[in-house]
Formats: structure tokens, C-alpha cells, sequence
């Protein structure tokens, strides 16, 4: 490999998408972090906040977009406008707070102040040192190029030429937030859960399609019992707590109840069917899934829709859980990637149930969720090994079901139906490559539109 | 001076502020159901103080958060340095009146 050939001339080798292998560098490169930054987070809708969290005037949510942070804000008419929080003047931010309400953003190097729209109204000095000469019109704070709403879910991008949310969400984006709008009336839970990982934000993504690992990684998590499942489940061979606890551990089924949807730009979903997943649960929770069952749902998610159990992906950083939350991989560095969790309730639960929402959901994910802290010890090991001298030229392995995942039309969608696979991983990788040749909107949606076969 | 209606007494909830639109303005306070009137530009910068913060009978500025005292006018923290004059209020049936220099004349 020779230092003179760009790494865009190299992608086609870098993910091989005939043999399943990737090259480890992706995860380390530098330069390859800034592609990312420009070709994927400086063009892509990204997912910044519900509108649940800036319900009245003034409130903001500050969101990240690709190096850049964004103040997401409730006008006075009550849209919402996304504003770049860097002063006008001097570069500083315009606001040091995670999330709030305010009246206006004030600068706290020399005091310029904008209002909730971003435009200059207050100049400190503005007749005694500037003269009344400088133009304030010609300085609000730089906005996002677009921004739209899905469901209550706030997106934009920074591409003035990126096609409208709707079109870019497609039917399998969209399926993949309906499949939390359609639990009720759901807002988000105050207080987003945020932590930080050594690794780089493709690791996180790409896990988010894989049944492969939860034998293994969270057996410990399985045998205390904090993954729910019905005893015809689990396999134990006797094996019991010095308490006289069962010992179970999920068995990996090996039937074709994996549902596959690939699409264009990147989404993906891909997990057991609704009824696998139902079947592993007992009995005592049936009652939280009778959003399911009315037949709003059946409208919304059409009839394959309601067949999707798990992990919905919308490209390039949003996983969807199967209990109502979206967690948000935000790349920082190469090496450094935040978590953001958004844990949704349902406005119309009691009290009771709301509590025991957020309980499962924060006991399965985030800074004290058992599932993730093992996965992120998974995720900075992976990491670490792609710096090795040698350990970075193992290719990174990519070819449970390789070739072997036929793509069939179903309600219009793209879909696979197999056992445990990698199909959605390699999905995102081979689209991920495709984004970073910096292609037009026009060639990037035809050369990800899904084909015969993965 | 001379008295002028500046608003209902149900058009500012406790708590709350409003701007007249005299020239210039006048920022209306309800502090706990009594009313209190403040020239409403900062003597900082050009921010409305009907526009600030009310924490009970403090107004934050918006802008550079200068407070003043809503019964006084009295600066209680910097950037400003000056106190904004602090008008008399009278409550006439459902009107809040307040008593503010006629045109020409310095307040």
C-alpha cells in the first residue's frame, strides 16, 4: 500500500464486499475520520432531538452534527430552527449549557447577544466603538442548511442539496421511528443519558445488527436474569447459583426468524421477528406490547412492518431499541465516541408503569445498563487491536450468510429472511464506502439501492 | 408627569412582565399580585428588562444578566452600573396606571 494513493482510491479494497472482509484501518484512520466527517455527517440527516424535549418557547437542546454542535431551538412562533453555536464574532460558543430555556444567547467573550432565531440584537458598544457601522443584519448565527421533522423526531443536514427528510428516511427509516411513535403518545424521558467509549463510532453501529453475540457477551447478564425470557428458552444443563438460581443462557436459534431490510443511503433493520422475540418473553409481559396489537399500529407499520422484532438502523449513527429508546453514536475522534441515550415513555402509562419502562430500559443500556457495558468493553478491545503493528493487517470478518442473503420485494420493502447473520453489517459498511466517494445525491441513492443478493 | 393605563390587571400573570409601547418603553412587573413599573431599557446595552428573567422582586437582564431591584430600579449586580428609574404605580378598577413624564418633559 503506498502512502502516494488517496484511501478513496482504496475503498473497494478496504471493504471487500465478495469476501466479507474489512480492512481495520477504517476504524483508525485519520484521514479516513475526516471523510467521514465531510462526506457522511456534513451531508447526512442526522437525528437531533424529539420534539417532546423543546416544548415551549426558548427551551434548546444542543445536538452534535458531525465537529460541529448545534442549538435546537422552540421559536416564538413555534417552529423550530437549528442553530451552529459559534459566535458570529469571535468563534466562541453562544451557550454552555446541554439543554435549557432561554430568552437569548449571549456570548460570553465580548457579550454579542442573538435572539432565539439566531439573528444580532445586541452588540455591547455598538455607537461608542463601532460607530453604529457595523450591520447587525449581517451577522446572526450560521443555521443548518435544512431541517424537518419525522413523527416528532427532529433531523437536519447541512447539505442545502440533500434530498427532503422523507425521501432520505425512505420507508425503512421511517418504519424504524414509527416502530416507537406507534407505542402511544410518547415523549422523551428528561435527562439524556451520556457517556464515553474508546472506540470508534463504527463499532457501536454495526453491533446494533448482531444476534450473534449476545451468547457469549452477556451471558452474565442472562444468567442473573436480566434479560427476560421464558424458561422453554433457556438452556441451562443444571447449572445453578449457590443461591439455587437457574443458570439459563438464551439458546441462539438457528431458525430463519431473522427478518432482514436493507435501504437506500444505509438504513437497515435487522433482528428476530416479532414473534420470535414474543415467544422468549414470559408471560407477564405481554401486557406492555398491546400497542401492537391495535389496529393503528397495523396501519402505520403495514403488514411486514408489525413482523419486525429488532434493531432498526437509520444510517448513519441512530439505533432504534426494541423498548422504546434511540441511542445515538456520536463520533468525537477516531478513537472516541459518545453515547447519547433517549429513553421514551408513554405519556398515557401510569406513573407505575412508566417507572418500570425506564427501568428496564436504563438496567439494559447506558452508563448503568449491564447489556451495554459489556458490549463496550467489546467495542474498546476491537478498537485497540486495529493499532497493533501486525494485529491491523487481520481483516476484520464480515461472512456469516455471505452470499447467501437473497433480497426479495415485500410490501415494498427489501428484505431477507435467514437465520443469524451478518447481512445489515455489511450492508452498512458497503453503503458507508459508497458515501465517502462523495457521489451526487442522484448516483449515492442508485449505487445503494439494494440488489438481488448480499 | 401624568398617570396612563399601561395594562389590564389580568393581562400579566405573577411573575411575569410586559413592555407598554409608550416611547419609551415602560416594563410592567407582577410581583406576587402587586405591580411594579421600570423604565424598560437596560443601562447596559438596548435589552428590554420585560424581556428578563423575574426571580421575585429581581429582574435579570436577558442580555448580560445586570439585575436590578423591580421596587427600585437599584442595580444589584454588573454590567450595569447605572439604576433605572423606577416609576409610581396605582391599580384604578381592573387598570394598572402608572405615572410617567409627558413627552418633552425629563424623566
Amino acid at each position: 500500500m503506498t502512502a502516494s494513493r488517496s484511501v478513496v482510491d482504496r475503498l473497494d479494497e478496504l471493504v471487500n464486499v465478495e469476501t466479507g472482509e474489512l480492512d481495520r484501518r477504517i476504524f483508525s484512520d485519520e484521514e479516513i475520520f475526516d471523510l467521514e466527517m465531510e462526506h457522511i455527517f456534513g451531508r447526512a440527516w442526522l437525528f437531533l432531538c424529539h420534539e417532546s424535549q423543546i416544548p415551549k418557547r426558548g427551551d434548546f437542546f444542543e445536538a452534535p452534527m458531525g465537529r460541529d454542535n448545534v442549538l435546537v431551538v422552540r421559536q416564538r412562533d413555534g417552529g423550530i430552527k437549528a442553530l451552529i453555536n459559534t459566535c458570529s464574532h469571535r468563534g466562541n460558543a453562544v451557550c454552555r449549557a446541554d439543554e435549557g430555556n432561554v430568552k437569548n444567547f449571549m456570548c460570553t467573550y465580548h457579550g454579542w447577544t442573538f435572539d432565539l432565531a439566531g439573528e444580532l440584537v445586541g452588540v455591547p458598544g455598538l455607537k461608542d466603538f463601532y460607530h453604529d457601522e457595523l450591520d447587525k443584519s449581517k451577522h446572526p448565527l450560521r443555521r443548518v442548511a435544512q431541517l424537518d421533522t419525522y413523527q416528532g423526531f427532529v433531523f437536519a443536514t447541512m447539505d442545502p442539496e440533500a434530498p427532503p427528510l422523507h425521501e432520505f428516511l425512505g420507508r425503512t427509516g421511517r418504519l424504524s421511528l414509527d416502530l416507537v411513535a406507534q407505542r402511544g403518545d410518547m415523549e422523551v424521558v428528561p435527562g439524556i443519558q451520556k457517556f464515553v467509549l474508546k472506540t470508534n463510532w463504527k463499532f457501536p453501529a454495526d453491533n446494533t445488527f448482531d444476534f450473534y453475540h449476545p451468547q457469549i457477551t452477556h451471558i452474565s447478564a442472562q444468567a442473573v436474569g436480566m434479560v427476560p425470557s421464558s424458561p422453554d428458552t433457556l438452556d441451562s444443563g443444571g447449572a445453578m447459583t449457590p443461591e439455587g438460581k437457574n443458570l439459563g443462557v438464551q439458546r441462539l436459534r438457528t431458525d430463519t426468524d431473522t427478518i432482514v431490510l436493507l435501504a437506500e443511503y444505509g438504513h437497515a433493520i435487522s433482528g428476530p421477528s416479532w414473534s420470535a422475540v414474543m415467544s422468549a418473553l414470559p408471560p407477564e409481559y405481554m401486557s406492555i406490547f398491546e400497542w401492537h396489537d391495535r389496529p393503528e399500529t397495523a396501519a402505520a407499520l403495514g403488514p411486514l412492518g408489525l413482523q419486525i422484532g429488532g434493531h432498526p438502523h437509520v444510517f448513519p449513527n441512530s439505533w432504534i431499541t426494541f423498548d422504546g429508546q434511540l441511542s445515538l453514536r456520536v463520533p468525537r475522534t477516531v478513537d472516541t465516541t459518545e453515547i447519547w441515550w433517549f429513553s421514551f415513555r408513554n405519556r398515557a402509562d401510569s406513573a407505575e408503569a412508566q417507572k418500570a419502562h425506564l427501568g428496564r430500559q436504563i438496567h439494559s443500556f447506558g452508563p448503568a445498563g449491564f447489556l451495554e457495558q459489556e458490549d463496550g468493553e467489546n467495542w474498546s478491545q476491537s478498537m485497540a487491536q486495529t493499532r497493533g503493528g501486525e494485529a491491523r493487517n487481520v481483516p476484520q470478518l464480515l461472512k456469516m450468510g455471505l452470499g447467501r442473503g437473497k433480497i426479495v420485494q415485500d410490501d415494498g420493502l427489501a428484505k431477507i429472511e435467514a437465520p443469524v447473520n451478518e447481512h445489515a453489517q455489511l450492508w452498512t459498511y458497503l453503503v458507508w464506502k459508497e458515501w465517502l466517494k462523495r457521489p451526487s445525491w442522484d448516483e449515492l441513492r442508485r449505487n445503494t439501492k439494494p440488489g438481488e443478493s448480499i | 408627569m401624568a398617570w396612563r393605563r399601561a395594562c389590564g390587571r389580568t393581562d400579566v400573570d405573577d411573575g411575569e412582565a410586559m413592555q407598554t409601547e409608550w416611547e419609551p418603553p415602560v416594563a410592567v412587573f407582577n410581583v406576587d399580585r402587586e405591580f411594579f413599573a421600570l423604565a424598560d431599557t437596560c443601562t447596559h446595552d438596548e435589552s428590554s428588562l420585560a424581556d428578563g428573567y423575574v426571580d421575585g422582586d429581581i429582574v435579570e437582564c436577558a442580555w448580560h444578566f445586570a439585575k436590578f431591584s423591580i421596587r427600585t430600579g437599584a442595580v444589584l449586580s454588573p454590567p450595569a452600573t447605572r439604576p433605572v428609574c423606577a416609576y409610581q404605580v396605582r391599580i384604578t378598577g381592573d387598570d394598572v396606571m402608572v405615572d410617567v413624564p409627558e413627552s418633552g418633559e425629563s424623566a
